[in-house]
């Protein structure tokens, strides 16, 4: 990803539109036909959708990167202003880069040049109001009309949009109205056709990406699930995790899953180990609210080995927070969470890819070891959508530590919490003839029977954390990008990996190094120092206020960072946000 | 009659018995034991799952497959398992503690979704292993050791508020009557769907007021099923009735969902995800 060309051409190669209007105007799945055609003509996409916590009303946008190249992150400038509303133009005209292009209804909006901030823009106005009065159109038709009106500016064709229309609301009884209205927007704008080709357009590469797929960090992680073999989910409704509740409901009868919606996060979790006790591999997704109320779980399924995967979905925070939000701030909680203390796995994917292979590789770890594993995605990697291209998985499920009847009957006195030297005990599970037990949040004995002696509990806490330096030959592998010699370095963990790698291709620099890690317990410490090697600064970068990677590195490696770059705004860390911080620490 | 002890049977550990003399406990975990043996389930395919409290020490005394989870959160662990695996027989002991307090919310749901599940709840109007406070069935009036001037709350009435939310199998039984709690509890597990058993049970260590004399002076069979009007009375306490208040026969979950058992001990193959591809593919 460091090979591109010069930072002036790369500028021309990505470009960010953003679509903002009121909830309910059809803003996301405008955004969502507009990929499509973009990723259809050889575009690489990242879309982000941003959106108050309301089903009507209020401000909802979608902000769409697009290269040539891959798109790590969506950025903070925005080179296509769509507006559906006069708000929009008011919440975004700070991010305008220079040279933009805003597209108004002069009935709607009336930008003035004083707004803009000496930034060079053109504003386009199209008057899609008074077409839709005069052609008695449905009103809803608006965010077509401007997505038609840029389609056809950049040069897309008429009939590819339409094409793209009837396969994205093949659901709607009556397509007729969406039909007439791009019609309209071509002809009303028939001399604006190609007019910012050259712009916007013009290294469209016909049909590469045909056969990628396109959808967000949540399904990625659904598929993940299915492909580890899951066969029980529960859910409570929780935003940013609940598309994960609706992909495996979608899902259910084609992978036959048993999935539940539960009464709460405390039903979901207890549900999920007792699917896993009976013998199920078992998956529940939340965010912080409810991680909050399954802590008490997550130690009952540490105590009586159970497995079970939980995936935290990030957002602001404490309480109801910012619902709809993005922020990295529950880093230290998951690694803390619950009474006493026992080990856990916790992940954090980098990427969409990671989010998937993350998933089947945590729900074999969980089965293996008997342990909970968490997996802590943010709003940003779980709402995020992006062109996928699929390859088969090359993560083999494995299933080393459950018994089978045959196995059982050779056993003349099965332990189900045997004294190992992994700290790993077969399991049985109930249908099984000679594996009867108890499984007890109670500290137990050797086959499970509540057991208080201080030998008993010293042996069982020692069992249960040996098991910590086995499972780090089952992690994956730490991702590390540029050049091995660079003298900065920049650690990051989860989502906020894509802004760095965005900041390199854009900058093509062969000085910096990103070291990104989906794996935070247990820590790779011994591969981390591996990949820094020799550096002279080193940077961290989270979406948290107090640095809660950095704070883990200083004390477990003797890392001195030489800045920290933390956003807690509820944003994501942009591209630009990184840019901002090297200009400051007197790198750029 | 007297209590089989159920020992030298395959059921009973013989660990020790680890309740005051005298418990109701007793009796409601060697019925169970027995009611068991009698209905001739394999003792592999039965789950038993429990709350957290005194009656959760027959955990380590039935040699069945059990899972002694957290207070309060019984039922959701053993919905998750009659899920995965609809051939089990799951049953769930509870106390009025956690049952009617922490955990009555699961209560609720789980008659909503008719889930093939035997629950027994160990009612003794107070919570026992945490030496006597008031729960959610004190009486009005009785004084606890948090409730020193009588208790200020109206108890909860599990029969009526369980019929409300759909409750498909309603009994109530009597630790100190065992032939009438072992036809309860045979009866009860024989449902198909979920069916409620409230065991009034004497803590003869910290209930002073709900004693066994107490009991026996106010018990009435009724033999008359599903009649409203002894479903609405069941709160009265100059007459407690004992019997079966409500049977109907629905669907369950597990069956309207119809995916059944997907609980093995297999490795999991990767599965053709061809389907997804095409679905998600621009």
């Amino acid at each position: 990803m460091l090979k591109n060309n010069t930072k002036k051409e790369l500028n021309i190669l990505t470009k960010t539109i953003l679509i903002g209007g009121a909830a309910g105007e059809g803003i996301k799945s405008g955004g969502h036909l507009l990929s499509r055609l973009l990723i259809k003509h050889g575009y690489n996409v990242f879309l982000y959708d941003e959106y108050p916590s309301l089903i009507k009303g209020g401000h909802n946008s979608v902000r769409i990167t697009y290269s040539i190249y891959p798109v790590y992150s969506t950025t903070k400038l925005i080179d296509v202003l769509i507006c559906l509303d006069d708000k929009t133009f008011e919440e975004h005209k700070h991010e305008l880069n220079e040279g933009a292009i805003i597209i108004v209804d002069p009935k709607i909006v009336k930008p003035s040049i004083d707004d803009l901030n000496n930034i060079s823009c053109e504003i386009l106005e199209v008057e899609v109001s008074q077409i839709l009065r005069l052609h008695k159109i449905h009103k809803l038709m608006k965010n077509l009309c401007f997505i038609s009106f840029f389609c056809n500016l950049i040069g897309i064709e008429q009939n590819r949009l339409i094409e793209e229309c009837k396969l994205v609301f093949d659901n709607i009884q009556n397509i007729d109205p969406n039909l007439t209205a791009i019609d309209l927007i071509y002809r009303y704008t028939n001399d604006c056709a190609n007019l910012y080709k050259l712009r916007f357009f013009s290294n469209s590469q016909g049909q590469s990406l045909i056969n990628n797929l396109f959808l967000s960090g949540n399904e990625l992680t659904g598929i993940g699930g299915i492909e580890g073999g899951l066969k029980f989910y529960a859910g409570y409704p929780m935003t940013p995790s609940s598309t994960i509740l609706d992909f495996f409901i979608k899902w259910q009868r084609e992978y036959q899953i048993v999935v539940k919606q539960t009464e709460d996060e405390i039903a979901a979790i207890n549900m999920a180990i007792g699917a896993s006790f009976a013998g199920a591999r078992s998956m529940v997704a939340t965010s912080g609210g409810g991680f909050s109320l399954m802590v008490e779980g997550l130690g009952l399924a540490a105590i009586t080995e159970t497995p079970i995967v939980i995936i935290l979905s990030q957002r602001p925070g404490p309480a109801t927070g910012m619902p709809t939000w993005t922020a990295q701030g529950d880093l230290q909680f998951v690694l803390h969470a619950s009474q006493d203390e026992f080990p856990r796995v916790v992940f954090a994917p980098t990427s969409h890819d990671e989010a998937r292979k993350i998933t089947q590789i945590a729900i074999n770890i969980a089965d293996n070891y008997q342990v909970p594993v968490i997996i802590l995605l943010d709003k940003y990697l779980s709402e995020s959508f992006v062109n996928y291209e699929w390859k088969d998985t090359t993560i083999h499920n494995t299933r080393t530590t459950i018994l089978t009847e045959d196995k059982l009957e050779r056993i003349s006195e099965y332990k189900r919490y045997e004294l190992t030297s992994n700290g790993v005990s077969m399991r049985s599970i109930p249908g099984q003839k000679n594996g009867i037990h108890l499984a007890s949040g109670d500290e137990s004995d050797e086959y499970g029977y509540p057991n208080e002696t201080a030998t008993n509990r010293k042996n069982k806490v020692e069992k249960r954390w040996k098991k910590v330096e086995f499972i780090k030959n089952d992690i994956p592998e730490i991702n590390v990008y540029g050049s091995p010699n660079a003298e900065t370095v920049f650690i990051t963990w989860g989502s906020t990996t894509g802004s760095i790698l965005e900041t390199i291709r854009r900058f093509n620099t062969q000085n910096i190094k990103l070291i990104a890690l989906n794996t935070l317990f247990p820590l790779p410490s011994d591969d981390i120092k591996d990949a820094l090697g020799r550096y002279e600064r080193i940077f961290c970068v989270e979406n948290n206020f107090t640095g809660q990677l950095a704070q883990i590195l200083e004390y477990e490696l003797d890392i001195e960072f030489t800045g920290k770059l933390l956003k807690y705004d509820g944003r994501p860390v942009f591209p630009e946000d990184v840019i901002e911080f090297l200009k400051k620490q007197n790198f750029i | 009659m007297s209590i089989n002890l159920n020992k030298n049977t395959n059921i009973h550990t013989n660990k020790k018995c680890r309740w005051c003399p005298g418990c109701g406990n007793v009796p409601i975990l060697y019925m169970l034991q027995r009611a068991l043996l009698d209905l001739n389930i394999p003792l592999e395919k039965i789950v038993i799952v429990y709350d957290v409290g005194c009656h959760s020490k027959g955990a380590e005394l039935t040699k069945v497959y059990s899972f002694y989870g957290l207070h309060g959160r019984a039922l959701p662990v053993a919905q998750g398992i009659k899920l995965v695996n609809p051939e089990l027989k799951v049953i769930v002991m509870s106390g009025d503690g956690g049952g009617l307090g922490l955990g009555i919310g699961h209560l609720i749901h789980v008659c909503r979704r008719n889930i093939d599940i035997t629950y027994i709840l160990h009612d003794n109007q107070l919570y026992g292993l945490t030496t006597g406070q008031a729960s959610a069935r004190t009486e009005k009036g009785v004084k606890t050791k948090t409730t020193p001037e009588g208790n200020l709350e109206d108890p909860i009435h599990p029969i009526k508020l369980l019929h409300s939310v759909g409750c498909s199998y309603i009994a109530r039984t009597f630790s100190g009557h065992p032939h009438h709690l072992l036809e309860t509890l045979k009866d009860a597990i024989n449902h198909k769907g979920f069916s409620f058993v409230d065991v009034l049970q004497p803590c003869i260590t910290f209930n002073k007021h709900n004693t066994y004399g107490w009991f026996n002076e106010r018990i009435k069979i009724i033999k008359e099923e599903n009649n409203l009007h002894n479903i609405y009375t069941s709160n009265k306490l100059d007459e407690i009735t004992l019997g079966v208040f409500w049977r109907e026969s629905k669907i369950c979950l597990e069956e309207a969902m119809g995916i059944g058992k997907v609980a093995s001990d297999e490795i999991p193959q990767i599965p053709d995800t061809n389907k997804i591809i095409q679905h998600y593919k621009i």
